[in-house]
């Protein structure tokens, strides 16, 4: 399509013919004011907010619905335009209740910061306000305020083109209009919780989020979502300075973060508040070895003198072949690594099972929800895994251990009762030797002769593989919890133990060895993924599973 | 994901078999299945004086739509109530001109007589009693209407008239057809109106005798273009409030050898302009004239489906056109084409044409942000013509007796005569018929001018949209589109309002922008937001509370909103505002000093 040049404020912008001039604005890094808009969810120029002056148009325009042209002289920010500007805002505000301070949406309140940025009026509004529906329950996850509500639109578009449920509408009309569900209905699908993003005012809140902390206090770090194999792009919002705000809790909440190759601007509520389990009190926090029916407690450097050397005794022993190894595609693809250098090349186990099973399966559907509930599938096939290094399964693997083939687990973040249910007891008490590598306890992690705690994934930067083979980073936003490593540390510590070279100390070291000499990551650079990621050589062309 | 289902489906079926059929029937009756929506809402207002969410569930099953699209339309129309109304729904006007004739006091007399308030319905269910803001009647002020339909002149007499006649089952009489005796016309020409004294005007014979359907009859022996070629000689100009070239309007409409779609014409009589009621009178006296500018326009335009969106208070001249429709299409004149009628519900943002093709597609009437335009995209994206009425009604004329006929009774850029609704303070509140550029003072004189020992204060020349003249700018002023502009005004649709020294202009500008607020559709913010908000301002000075920065910030407030809101309604606050406290501050001021 043909680009024309033009100019916003004086600067000079290129952009496509015809594309909206208040997306090349924002392009240029020159923020127009709007609600209504949102670039996933059309333009109906409602809110007015977006005014421009255009040179030779008699009229201001709304920059949302103004096509670019060649020549244009478009200023967003001459005295008309910021007249019309501050104009709209006044009138946005003239009903809205002004509760700013009982509001959660303060501090990242569009009619807050448009105000100070476009408003600064003095309000001579002395009528009484026009009154709504105020704390109505909406559905599981959303509140709504109908006072606070600018009536842009946003979150009806999304319920309808989006989601297609349609449960929210915008009634009567004139100063009486109302966004409300229809009688009866609650806003109850899989991805309610993004209208509360959108929402750029208080009027959709978030039931598992508001009134916890202040949005101020957050921090907040580029990260992905490792509830599925889609790998959202999201930005963890942590709670340090005030954890009694959030219980002690640390991760307040997750929001999408905007990525046209995987997510658009959206995440499943399964992913959004999916976040429970890492400041849960079921996390692992300390290393533990059973003996002679007591649990000891070991330091790092005990644990990386000992259990190595045990393995790899039982190996030389028992033969490797009856060694069973379950990782998960939880695991980054430098954890991964470390784990082929471990189990693989060095210890030569019998039995490595990645792919999920039924513990690792659910639902899915048309729009983000993958069946596999795990994020780096198709790294784990990058790496050879169901390759050249042939998977097990749980099925394989229980037979072993019930016909004593098999004389040693271990499992990293998964349970094999969540697999075998009943079964798994009898055979699991013939294990010679069972390790538990995880993040939380598990049923298995209670009889695990070893219990290791590794770090969630939000406190241990690394990269994953989406199912479209889109590899994106995920960056540490929080220490690691009591005594747990990353996993590749961890590994990488008993391939040293072991004799081996593990010359890595950082998951980007590892990321840039393997850039080097895996070929499916050949032309990847750390600081190349960039905020969107890329993707694997072999998915250049979408693939439809990672998992295959 | 499936839309969810509120419990309200699962529950038995409304509907008798016969009204199933009915409503199933409205389904099929349109080229798109939701443009028989609306109608199908009315059914069923009509035969449970409400519409529950049962009855949304079944609508929105039946017509493919969702249970929220049925719902925004059900609490966005007037027409439709999610409680029940009354089996007798009646309906005040209290807008201008019947607020001048003592709309007031006629509520009062209703509420008293049915013991209820206004918006209330009574114990035994017969009665609901609303004012509402227009019936397009104002030659009837204070008008009212029973069940949409149009009764009269809310007098003592006809109040207690009209609830004896319902209490005993039955609606009151009709008033007789206005008009009959038009004033003299001082030689001037009159081209629809000038045969209202025959009684039977309405039929296709009388028609006939005056030579209907003769421009019709040339049409046809005429290409598309030397049609719109005439008609563009002849300078019309949309007579319902714009004023844009008919021709050229046409002209926009692409060809069908570039894009294969199909292409509609309608009439836009959904006229609900605060003082203009002169569609209604001539629909009403003069249907067959609507029928033939509808063939004419069509032929021009190519059109493959000719409608008529008639605002629902119009039953009477709903019934007229049916069966004026009926007798040409007996008469072979309609040669196989259809004319068919679709009703809105009540709302005056209809009457946009933008917002007029979403009701038309069963939608809450939010206007359309052009480009593109009807004519390129109408009716479910197909090319579509909006003509207002009257302006249809002259195409038969112009190809009858020329274009250069119709150009010369007027002035240059416009041609011909408007049909003028003239109502307020004047004797003979009625439709007038003048060239363009007729005098103001000659239409007043025609209505029979002011009552004895009034002065003029002030005129309302276009209907309330249109900023008002002063008594002697009113005096002064010539009645066409660019004379009009000139004085800072429109000529609107032609709507006069003459307002007399008794006038309060405080509380006559406070029912316009009331009526502005109440019929802003809500889409836009400015308008939703600072039309209310203008209203409440002059709502508090009429109680007394005004205080010293009320009027410069009523001014700024509809700055404010000019020029940045979607559709004409809302850019009709300011103006008229500015109008008003621009011509008569002391009078403003003086309510401030007062309190």
């Amino acid at each position: 399509m043909k680009t024309v040049k033009f100019t916003i404020n004086g600067k000079p912008v290129e952009a496509k013919e015809n594309s909206l001039v208040i997306d090349a604005a924002r392009e240029a890094g020159i923020e127009v004011p709007h609600y209504c808009y949102h670039p996933a969810l059309g333009n109906p120029g409602v809110c007015r907010l977006c005014m421009v002056e255009v040179e030779g148009m008699p009229k201001l325009q709304v920059s949302c619905r103004l096509p670019a042209k060649e020549g244009m002289v478009v200023r967003s920010n001459s005295g008309p335009a910021r007249t019309a500007q501050a104009a709209s805002l006044e009138f946005h505000l003239a009903n809205h209740p002004l509760d700013c301070p009982v509001c959660d949406q303060a501090g990242e309140c569009y009619l807050q910061d448009y105000y100070m940025r476009f408003g600064g009026y003095t309000s001579t509004m002395r009528e009484d306000k026009v009154h709504k529906h105020k704390r109505l329950d909406i559905g599981p996850n959303v509140m709504l305020d109908s006072e606070r509500c600018i009536l842009c639109t946003r979150c009806v578009r999304f319920l309808d083109k989006v989601t297609k449920t349609s449960e929210l509408g915008i009634f009567n009309r004139g100063s009486r209009s109302e966004l409300l569900p229809y009688p009866g209905m609650s806003v109850d699908n899989p991805y309610s919780g993004n209208i509360t993003d959108i929402c750029p005012v208080g009027a959709l809140t978030d039931k598992n989020f508001r009134f916890k902390v202040r949005v101020w206090y957050l921090d907040r770090t580029p990260s992905i979502c490792t509830g599925c194999a889609r790998g959202c792009s999201v930005e963890v919002h942590t709670n340090t300075k005030r954890p009694w705000h959030t219980d002690g809790k640390r991760v307040a909440r997750l929001l999408p973060r905007h990525n046209p190759e995987v997510n658009d601007y959206w995440i499943c509520d399964e992913g959004r508040y999916g976040f429970d389990y890492i400041d849960a009190p079921t996390r692992l926090k300390a290393i533990s070895v059973m003996e002679n029916d007591k649990l000891r407690g070991l330091t790092w450097d005990e644990t990386v003198a000992a259990l190595p050397a045990e393995l790899s005794a039982l190996c030389a022993e028992k033969g490797s072949s009856g060694l069973a190894v379950v990782l998960s595609g939880t695991l980054s693809n430098e954890d991964l690594f470390a784990a082929r250098l471990l189990f693989v090349d060095t210890l030569k186990a019998g039995h490595l099972l990645v792919k999920t099973g039924p513990d690792q399966e659910g639902e899915e559907d048309a729009l983000l929800r993958r069946k596999e509930k795990v994020p780096n599938l198709r790294g784990a096939q990058a790496l050879g895994f169901g390759g050249r290094i042939q998977e097990s399964s749980w099925g394989n693997i229980l037979d072993g251990i019930t016909s004593g083939k098999i004389w040693g687990l271990y499992v990293v973040d998964r349970d094999p009762s969540a697999v075998w249910g009943e079964k798994a007891n009898g055979a699991l008490s013939r294990l010679r030797f069972s390790a538990y590598q995880g993040v939380n306890v598990t049923h298995f992690a209670d009889s695990a002769r070893w219990v290791l705690p590794s770090c969630a994934y939000v406190e241990e930067s690394g990269t994953f593989a989406n199912f479209q083979g889109h590899v994106q980073k995920a960056k540490a936003a929080l220490q690691p919890l009591g005594d747990a490593r990353p996993d590749w540390m961890i590994w990488g510590a008993f391939v040293r133990a072991l004799g081996g070279s593990f010359p890595f100390d950082s998951a980007r070291g590892i990321f840039t060895h393997l850039t080097e000499t895996e070929s499916e990551f050949k032309g990847l650079r750390w600081d190349g993924l960039g905020k969107d990621g890329v993707k694997l050589a072999g998915s250049r062309e979408p693939q439809t599973a990672g998992a295959a | 994901m499936t839309p969810a289902q509120a419990p309200a489906a699962a529950k038995a079926s409304p509907f008798t078999a016969e009204q199933k059929a009915t409503l199933v029937a409205w389904t099929q009756r349109f080229p798109y299945p939701a443009m028989g929506l609306l109608e199908a809402l009315r059914e069923v207002q009509e035969w449970h004086h409400h519409v529950s969410l049962e009855d949304e569930a079944f609508i929105a099953g039946l017509f493919g739509v969702t249970l929220h699209h049925v719902h925004e339309v059900v609490t966005f129309y007037p027409f439709y109530t999610t409680k029940p109304a009354g089996t007798y729904r009646i309906d005040l006007c209290r807008n201008v001109s019947c607020h001048l004739a003592g709309a007031h006091d006629a509520a009062e007399r209703f509420k008293t007589k049915l013991g209820i308030d206004e918006g209330e319905r009574t114990s035994d269910g017969r009665f609901s009693f609303e004012e509402v803001e227009c019936l397009g009647a104002c030659d009837h002020a204070p008008a009212f209407a029973i069940n949409d339909e149009l009764i009269g002149a809310a007098t003592p007499e006809a109040i207690d008239g009209a609830l004896a006649s319902c209490r005993a089952g039955t609606l009151p009489d009709l008033p007789p057809l206005p008009a009959l005796k038009m004033a003299a016309s001082n030689g001037t020409a009159r081209i629809l109106t000038e045969h209202f004294d025959d009684p039977d005007l309405h039929t296709l014979a009388a028609y006939r005798k005056y030579g209907g359907y003769q421009g019709w009859e040339k049409a046809k022996t005429m290409s598309a273009v030397d049609i719109m070629g005439a008609v563009q000689q002849s300078n019309l100009r949309g007579l319902g409030g714009a004023g844009f070239p008919s021709g050229m309007k046409w002209a926009t409409v692409p060809s069908k050898k570039d894009r294969n779609v199909p292409h509609y014409l309608v009439a836009n009589a959904d006229e609900s302009e605060p003082g203009c009621f002169k569609d209604r009178v001539l629909m009403e006296r003069n249907p067959h004239a609507l029928i033939e500018g509808l063939l004419i326009s069509g032929k021009a335009i190519d059109a493959d489906g000719i409608y008529i969106f008639i605002r629902g208070e119009y039953a009477r001249a709903r019934r007229i056109l049916l069966a004026a429709i009926e007798e040409a299409k007996a008469a072979g004149i309609l040669e196989g084409k259809e004319i068919l009628i679709t009703r809105g519900a009540n709302a005056y943002i209809s009457g946009c044409d933008t917002a007029l093709l979403e009701t038309m597609e069963g939608k809450k009437a939010w206007p359309r942000q052009p480009p593109p335009f009807p004519t390129v995209s109408g009716v479910m994206g197909n090319p579509t013509v909006v003509n207002n009425v009257e302006t249809l009604m002259m195409t038969g004329p112009i190809l009858a007796k020329g274009a250069a006929w119709f150009a010369g009774l007027g002035v240059p850029k416009s041609g011909g005569t408007a049909v003028y609704s003239v109502s307020g303070h004047v004797r003979k509140a009625g439709v007038h018929e003048f060239p363009m550029g007729t005098p103001l003072k000659t239409i007043l004189d025609a209505a029979g001018g002011l009552n004895d020992g009034r002065t003029l204060k002030a005129v309302i020349p276009g209907g309330t949209s249109t900023p008002v003249l002063t008594a002697e700018q009113a005096l002064g002023a010539k009645m066409d589109f660019d004379s009009l502009r000139s004085l800072g005004t429109f000529l609107g649709a032609g709507g006069v309002i003459a307002l007399d020294d008794t006038t309060d202009m405080v509380e006559t500008l406070r029912i316009i922008e009331r009526f502005l607020a109440h019929e802003s559709c809500g889409q836009c913010t400015p308008c939703r937001e600072g039309s209310i908000w203008v209203a409440r301002v002059l709502g508090r000075m009429l109680e007394g509370k005004g205080d010293a920065g009320d009027l410069d910030n009523l001014l700024r407030m509809g700055d404010n909103i000019s020029g940045k809101v979607i559709c004409a309604l809302g850019e009709t606050v300011g103006p008229v505002a500015k109008s008003m406290i621009g011509k008569f501050r002391p009078e403003f001021e003086a309510r401030l000093k007062a309190s």
